[in-house]
């Protein structure tokens, strides 16, 4: 029997509940970490959702979330367009890999399938569903390959890091 | 007796009697008038500071617009203005609530006026979106070209099979 997870929509009143989640040691791991601890609320405010994962021994094992960003085409008419993208998704290392078993049934699988069918759901103008990865987090990587997130030509450096993120984009059908 | 009476009779004293009685309702009518005005204009011109107040934190939040400190500080002048004035306002209503009953839109003004002072008191300054995904951003004209293949090919994928649906549970179960 899959260890299936639940999954809990994030509210502001649950921040205590999830302050001190470790995420990894890596810088861009950190950043997770520093994401649900301090842009969760405002990004909740500005229109993203959020949501935590309980494993069958209630222990919130990740979170995910949802947002809409505006990309401009490039041109004089710099047309904007809305493009439904993951803000942040992490797995706490105490889970990665976890459970044990076929890597279908693991966490991190049943997270991605959570996000797409809420992607479907979104009301988003465009039937596609975009990522941005840091360079350095290769499991991620191959976790978006495998769900069918493709590289895409468009890159991100981040003026206060310097960090250049590579973003993903996959089609989705809206049901 | 002089046909031309100087003194008014008993009935002009009442029919002046009545229409001082009159005036001073109707006086009293247009100052609650008036009262009502600056209700909703008051109500408006918070309206009008809250979508701003968004409008400013959703460029800040997307990096459309850097923050500056002074901006941040002329948004919250702007608030505390209005709260002063709205205290005024709100503490010049309770004769004509005594006299009229209420006055339109009186709670609606309290109302904005409690949000304002909750405002003032838990403000924190926007910020850029720590998820480099939330900031809005300029395509290159490969990846505007690539962003078109790929939902023109979106328009011909099947739809995706049915599957069952993560199991929701309230969040009064995950507090401690």
């Amino acid at each position: 029997m899959p260890d299936l997870l639940d999954v809990s929509a994030f509210t502001p009143d649950l921040l205590l509940e999830v302050q001190d989640f470790d995420y990894g040691e890596e810088p861009y791991q950190k950043e997770l970490a520093e994401w649900m601890r301090n842009e969760a609320v405002p990004a909740l405010k500005r229109g993203s959702k959020v949501w935590l994962y309980i494993n069958q021994a209630t222990e919130i094992v990740g979170y995910s979330s949802l947002g809409v960003t505006r990309w401009r085409y490039p041109g004089p008419t710099s047309r904007k367009t809305e493009l439904v993208i993951v803000p942040a998704v992490a797995l706490r290392k105490a889970f990665w890999g976890k459970p044990d078993g076929p890597a279908d049934e693991r966490y991190s699988s049943q997270i991605m399938r959570h996000l797409l069918d809420e992607a479907r759901d979104w009301s988003g103008e465009l039937p596609a569903l975009g990522l941005f990865v840091h360079p350095d987090n290769l499991a991620a990587t191959k976790l978006y390959e495998r769900f069918g997130f493709r590289p895409f030509f468009h890159t991100y450096t981040d003026p206060g890091t310097k960090v250049t993120y590579r973003s993903y984009v996959r089609p989705l059908v809206r049901g | 007796m002089s046909p031309t009476r100087k003194l008014p009779s008993p009935i002009q004293r009442q029919v002046e009697a009545y229409q001082e009685a009159w005036m001073q309702d109707h006086q009293a009518a247009l100052a609650c008038r008036d009262v009502e005005d600056t209700t909703a204009v008051g109500i408006s011109v918070f309206q009008l500071l809250a979508q701003r107040e968004d409008s400013w934190r959703d460029r800040v939040f997307r990096g459309v617009e850097e923050f500056f400190e002074e901006e941040n500080q002329f948004v919250l002048s702007l608030f505390r203005d209005w709260l002063a004035i709205t205290e005024e306002v709100l503490a010049g209503l309770p004769p004509f609530e005594g006299q009229f009953g209420s006055i339109e839109r009186a709670d609606k003004l309290r109302g904005c006026a409690a949000e304002a002072r909750k405002m003032l008191e838990e403000w924190v300054p926007p910020r850029i979106s720590g998820a480099v995904g939330l900031r809005e951003m300029t395509l290159t004209p490969e990846a505007a070209a690539e962003l078109d293949r790929i939902l023109e090919e979106a328009k011909r994928l099947p739809p995706e099979p049915p599957r069952p649906r993560m199991q929701e549970i309230s969040t009064d179960e995950l507090r401690r």
